[in-house]
């Protein structure tokens, strides 16, 4: 639909109108040179268009094309000729702006009050469509205009005098009345896609049903109208009959258009749904790939790393035979190394996870004082390994938590070596407490460099780096206090730290108490 | 530690369910001198090799053709002759969470494989035992 009815679409009419007006207004002027009827009048004995009503559709014309300076320039003109002609009629004097051109060949022939009405809306219409907060009353003038002219021109095709000529003066032309309706078109074309005709042309059903239905709403009365006058002038049918005839016709031919504007617009929004569905299920698809992925890529990394893992061991151990110092100390570099990369591979699998709510979550009721001291106590050999002391204190009675204690041991052992990593020597603490506020706090304080304030902020978002030598010394994914944050967020918690540069820092998290 | 120190047929058993040969020959490396070793490529043949043998003690993995390590793991302790076989799942993931699910008694990295098999061959089983 959009492509039948692209605003170029709209453009080149609007030339063409623009080039016609113009073009019958040398005509006109050309008819009244050499007194030539058919330009002038079109059928001899019709009334003929007065020269400054052709120049003013060159004016017009002009106007279609032209910059603003230009467009304005010329609307000024449209509209004070149209006021100045109606001053004549109202006031009945006699300005005779239209007696100036071939003022020898007119024999009385002047602007009618109708067409002098319709330069004067037309020129303000084009006025106001160029400010800001005119726009739509400018389109609503040039629409009454429009209307103005087809009530002239249906009046020449039913042969109805009073709706072309006022009173007793001057009728208007009957291609003044064809070029009024070509003008106020192209009026509409000048600014198609803002204020009132926005929606005519708009993509959605609201458009396809204006686009096909206003033409049918001109064509179809008007023409029906035309018939029953026929019609009823060859005695054919009775004014009564006549006008239902006309009734049930318009019903008809109305009701099928709408019905099949309303089915195609039916057709379009279900081929919009359509696409709708599809783009889901793409994505769907997408999210499953990933998934699959993630699972194929955890599977393929890990069972090598298992063989290295397993064979650096054995050899290792000296279960194949005995080692001298240079080949233990290679294979511990070795196996540092793998279990760095084992390490990696599961945090950026695990915070894949995370991210695409994939992560199974156990939740259960749980001692957190037995999780957070059977953590501790792993970590006990290697903390004196490190040359660091350890200290460890909770309250007395169970700390009751609903919580998937592997992921909780996960944390800890996340923020323990974390606690390790940054301290050279000193204690690491690390404490329960049950707060007032229905939380249990478990924190994590070290004697470490600490961290600045400035980095505070970034500590647990993806990759960040925090003092770039420290990370890549450590051997962090950068991930590890990422993938801590949403475990915590998981079970209704928050993580945070405390720190003083250079002194040390505590992290700590809290988990709802169960009540 | 030597071979002629134990003797072969009062060995404990490990059957190792494992569709990966070099995985199956780093185990058998480690516990070669200390345990008789029976090596299952499937879940099916795991079945069939615990009615025949009784181990002592079952290290599955997951991933296997026919039958995968749990379907494998729910067929053995729903089989009264087999249920109490200790189960151990092979696994490097940190996300251990199925294991409950899954019907293993414990889940072991490589690196303590020697550790739990002789915890779970020689202690009575501690079933709250926790992966480090």
């Amino acid at each position: 639909m959009s492509s039948r009815f692209s605003l170029n679409n709209y453009h080149i009419l609007l030339r063409v109108i623009a080039f016609l007006l113009v073009l019958e207004c040398c005509l006109v002027f050309f008819g009244w040179s050499f007194d030539i009827t058919v330009l002038k009048s079109i059928l001899p004995g019709l009334v003929a268009m007065n020269p400054l009503t052709a120049l003013c559709f060159l004016c017009a014309g002009i106007s279609l094309l032209g910059n603003r300076m230009i467009r304005r320039a010329c609307a000024s003109f449209l509209l004070l000729v149209g006021l100045v002609k109606i001053f004549d009629y109202v006031l009945g004097t006699n300005l005779s702006l239209d007696q100036v051109l071939f003022s020898a060949k007119l024999e009385g022939n002047q602007i009618a009050p109708n067409t002098a009405m319709e330069f004067l809306f037309v020129g303000a219409a084009l006025l106001l469509m160029e400010t800001k907060n005119g726009l739509a009353a400018g389109q609503f003038l040039n629409f009454i205009a429009l209307i103005i002219a087809w009530t002239a021109l249906l009046g020449y095709f039913y042969s109805s005098v009073a709706l072309y000529r006022i009173g007793l003066f001057i009728p208007m032309a009957v291609h003044t009345a064809i070029s009024f309706i070509c003008l106020c078109a192209a009026i509409f074309c000048l600014k198609i896609n803002e204020g009132l005709t926005r929606h005519i042309v708009s993509d959605d059903s609201g458009g396809i049903m204006a686009r096909r239905l206003i033409p049918a709403v001109i064509v179809i009365p008007s023409l029906l109208g035309w018939l029953k006058l026929i019609a009823q002038e060859q005695g054919l049918i009775e004014v009564s009959s006549g006008t239902a005839l006309v009734a049930v016709g318009n019903i008809l031919l109305f009701g099928i258009l709408i019905w099949m504007t309303t089915r195609s617009i039916s057709l379009v929004e279900e081929k919009h749904r359509k696409t709708e569905e599809a783009r889901m299920r793409l994505a769907n698809e997408v999210v499953n790939v990933k998934s699959e992925f993630i699972s194929v890529v955890s599977h393929e990394l890990r069972t090598p790393l298992t063989v290295i893992k397993g064979g650096i061991d054995v050899v290792a151990d000296e279960t194949l035979g005995p080692l001298n110092h240079d080949q233990k100390d290679m294979l511990d570099t070795t196996k540092r190394n793998v279990d760095r990369l084992g390490r990696l591979i599961n945090d950026v699998l695990d915070f894949q996870k995370l991210e695409a709510g994939r992560m199974v979550f156990n939740f259960a009721e749980h001692d957190l004082n037995e999780v957070v001291k059977d953590t501790v106590e792993e970590f006990q050999a290697y903390i004196k390994e490190c040359g660091l002391g350890l200290q460890f204190s909770c309250p007395q009675e169970a700390v009751r938590v609903i919580c998937d204690s592997d992921k909780i041991v996960q944390v800890l052992t996340n923020l323990l070596n974390n606690a390790i990593k940054f301290t050279n020597k000193g204690v690491i603490s690390v404490g329960i407490q049950v707060g007032s506020d229905g939380h249990a706090k478990v924190s994590v304080q070290d004697q470490g460099v600490g961290i600045k304030l400035e980095d505070k902020e970034k500590l647990f978002q993806t990759f960040s780096q925090v003092g770039d030598a420290q990370t890549r010394k450590t051997g962090s994914s950068g991930l590890g206090l990422a993938i801590v944050k949403r475990i915590i967020e998981k079970h209704d918690g928050i993580i945070d730290v405390e720190s003083v540069y250079g002194q040390g820092s505590t992290f700590y998290f809290t988990l709802p108490l169960k009540q | 530690m030597t071979k002629f120190y134990q003797e072969p047929a009062l060995a404990k058993k490990v059957l190792i369910a494992n569709d990966n040969p070099d995985i199956i020959k780093v185990i058998q490396a480690k516990l070669k001198n200390e345990y008789e070793i029976i090596v299952a490529v499937n879940g099916q043949e795991v079945l069939d090799l615990a009615k025949k043998n009784i181990p002592n003690v079952i290290v599955m993995d997951y991933h296997m053709p026919v039958m995968n390590g749990e379907e494998a793991s729910k067929r053995l302790k729903a089989d009264p002759e087999l249920q109490n076989i200790p189960i151990l799942l092979l696994t490097a993931s940190l996300n251990i969470s199925r294991i409950q699910v899954m019907g293993v008694d414990d889940y072991i990295d490589i690196l303590q494989l020697m550790n739990k098999i002789k915890k779970w061959t020689t202690d009575k089983p501690d079933h709250k035992s926790k992966a480090s």
